[in-house]
């Protein structure tokens, strides 16, 4: 009865800040995307018109990032009947917008550019563990090029 | 050390290949931050202390990568590529590898 | 030159997660769902199962328990014990036990108001619920409530029931299997906890109470075992009624132990076969032999 209890407080509370926590980042995710609609990536290997640009630069942005207990619960009990795993979706998504930003962050430092062959990806750093989510790291990077 | 990870540098040439150069840390998480992180995968969110440590560390194998170069007498490293793996419960490997080459200024 | 254009894209193509309680409440729902579905048919399936197997193959499954068994009943009692096996070989018959399916009765002297009947035909009755007893007819049909479970295969049901709940969450939880088969199996103390439906309680309470009838011809003090015990938990509250613990709603049972007395012609009210005369004596005297149990205190403190 008492571990009953225990869980149900531990969902109240990773649903109440998880959900806060969620939308805010979103928020903040969007207002930058804004912000930094100038930096343009790019997954091609080599730019365009390569002579035109004369600087270079590799750029990276990570993030790490771990589910809250009502997300790793549902998900738990996705695990056993099988089906998209919604809860985690926000999550890795969210992972990754956010690397990409960091990238484009550090990126920006450098004046108007573009940045190509961007390579995003994640890595599970709770190897073991109980969940198999857990946490995962999202790393971005790429080549920043300005003229 | 110019490092990128395109397979050629705009408004340079490449004069002299190297072969592979590589870079890799692995590291643990202390306890403490390990504690942190737990109460913190009830609430979910970012684990700053996580993202810290990962990227001290990536920079880390970085500059490994970039010493083998610079022990070639590279001045660029071509093509760089980064991967992270789990190894065990709370220790990461960063690894980073890329092609060591001598870069001239294109006529 | 190449044109540059950065188009806004929309949102919520990688995210679907647009009511995660409502996932959430379905999700529980259906597991437990499942769960309980689950769990009932593995429940009906022992049901069927635990009659077809050999009473044999039962007996040999208590074996490696029965000397804890004897050790928890504490020291050993001739006297009472061989009149206790008496009374439970005259009933077991009277209730269609064959020779195949010995009954073996301890005696313990603790205080708990008590009986209970576990995997191989083996029976516990303790001084705590002998000494409740106003008559031989209420004892025995104490016992043929307990005979009866032996012969329903109850306990084996049971064990059945949670051998397969384990091996149910084993493969759902993934927990390794070890630690929960042995709680389920490998403790002498299990076998004395085992806990039936209320269905099995019901029947037993009926072929006790035809056994009851066999023996002596009528079904006087069928009824003691619920009214004592029940009048007494009600005005004691301290005391330790396991057996009351276990079979619940006493009420309910002695109307319906009434109507099948009724229905048989049995009388109720026919007079009772008094308990031997050296047994309150013996029981003292084993209570002495246990010394003074910290169980004790509570069953006997309102005497």
């Amino acid at each position: 009865m008492n571990g009953i209890l225990v869980i149900l407080v531990l969902l109240a509370l990773g649903y109440a800040f998880g959900s806060g926590a969620e939308r805010r980042h979103y928020k903040s995710i969007l207002e930058r995307e804004e912000a930094l609609r100038r930096v343009m990536v790019f997954s091609a290997r080599v730019p365009p018109d390569l002579h035109r640009w004369r600087e270079s630069r590799l750029v990276s942005g990570s993030v790490c990032v771990s589910a809250d207990y009502f997300k790793a619960f549902v998900a738990g009990l996705r695990g056993l009947v099988g089906g998209r795993v919604t809860s985690y979706e926000g999550l890795l998504d969210r992972a990754r917008r956010e690397a990409v930003l960091r990238m484009k962050e550090e990126a920006q430092r450098l004046g108007p550019c573009k940045i190509f062959n961007v390579k995003i990806e994640t890595a599970s750093i709770s190897k073991g563990g109980e969940n198999a989510l857990g946490t995962v790291e999202v790393l971005a990077y790429g080549t920043a090029v300005a003229d | 050390m110019l490092l990128t990870n395109l397979e050629v540098v705009p408004g340079r040439r490449v004069v002299e290949h190297l072969g592979l150069v590589q870079g890799s840390t692995v590291r643990a998480k202390h306890a403490g931050k390990d504690i942190l992180a737990g109460i913190k995968n009830v609430f979910g969110g970012e684990l700053r202390a996580y993202t810290d440590l990962l990227q001290e560390s990536r920079e880390e194998a970085i500059e490994r990568m970039v010493a083998q170069a610079q022990a070639l007498n590279a001045n660029a490293v071509l093509n760089v590529r980064f991967s992270t793996s789990s190894v065990a419960q709370g220790a990461a490997e960063l690894f980073a590898y890329g092609t060591a080459v001598r870069l001239e200024d294109a006529p | 030159m190449v044109e540059y254009r950065n188009p806004r894209l929309p949102e919520g193509i990688n995210n679907s997660a647009r009511r995660p309680l409502r996932e959430f409440v379905w999700l529980t729902a259906g597991v437990l769902g499942l769960l309980a579905a689950g769990l009932t048919a593995l429940g009906l399936a022992a049901r069927w199962v635990a009659p077809r197997i050999p009473f044999d193959y039962e007996v040999g499954l208590a074996a490696p328990f029965v000397a804890a068994l004897r050790e928890e009943a504490g020291p050993i009692e001739p006297r009472i014990e061989v009149y206790l096996q008496g009374l439970a070989d005259r009933l077991a018959p009277a209730m269609g036990m064959g020779p195949d399916m010995p009954v073996r009765v301890y005696y313990s002297a603790e205080g708990t108001v008590n009986a209970l009947a576990t995997l191989g035909g083996h029976l516990v009755v303790y001084r705590g619920l002998i000494e409740r007893m106003d008559s031989e007819n209420a004892l025995a049909m104490v016992m043929g409530h307990e005979i009866a479970h032996v012969l329903h295969r109850d306990p084996t049901v049971s064990l059945g029931r949670g051998a397969a709940m384990a091996v149910a969450l084993c493969a759902l939880t993934g927990v390794s299997s070890n630690d929960i088969a042995k709680q389920v199996i490998g403790e002498a103390g299990l076998l004395t906890s085992l806990s039936f439906s209320r269905t099995q309680e019901k029947q037993a309470d009926s072929a006790g109470l035809r056994g009851l009838a066999a023996v002596y011809g009528h079904a006087a003090g069928a009824l003691d075992l619920y009214r004592t015990l029940g009048g007494e938990a009600a005005s004691t509250a301290r005391l330790h009624m396991d057996f009351l613990d276990t079979h619940p709603d006493p009420g309910r049972r002695i109307q319906a132990i009434e109507a099948e007395a009724r229905a048989n012609g049995w009388a109720l009210n026919a007079a009772p076969t008094p308990l031997p005369d050296w047994l309150p004596e013996a029981l003292a005297a084993s209570r002495a032999r246990l010394g003074a149990d910290w169980r004790d205190s509570g069953a006997s403190a309102p005497e």
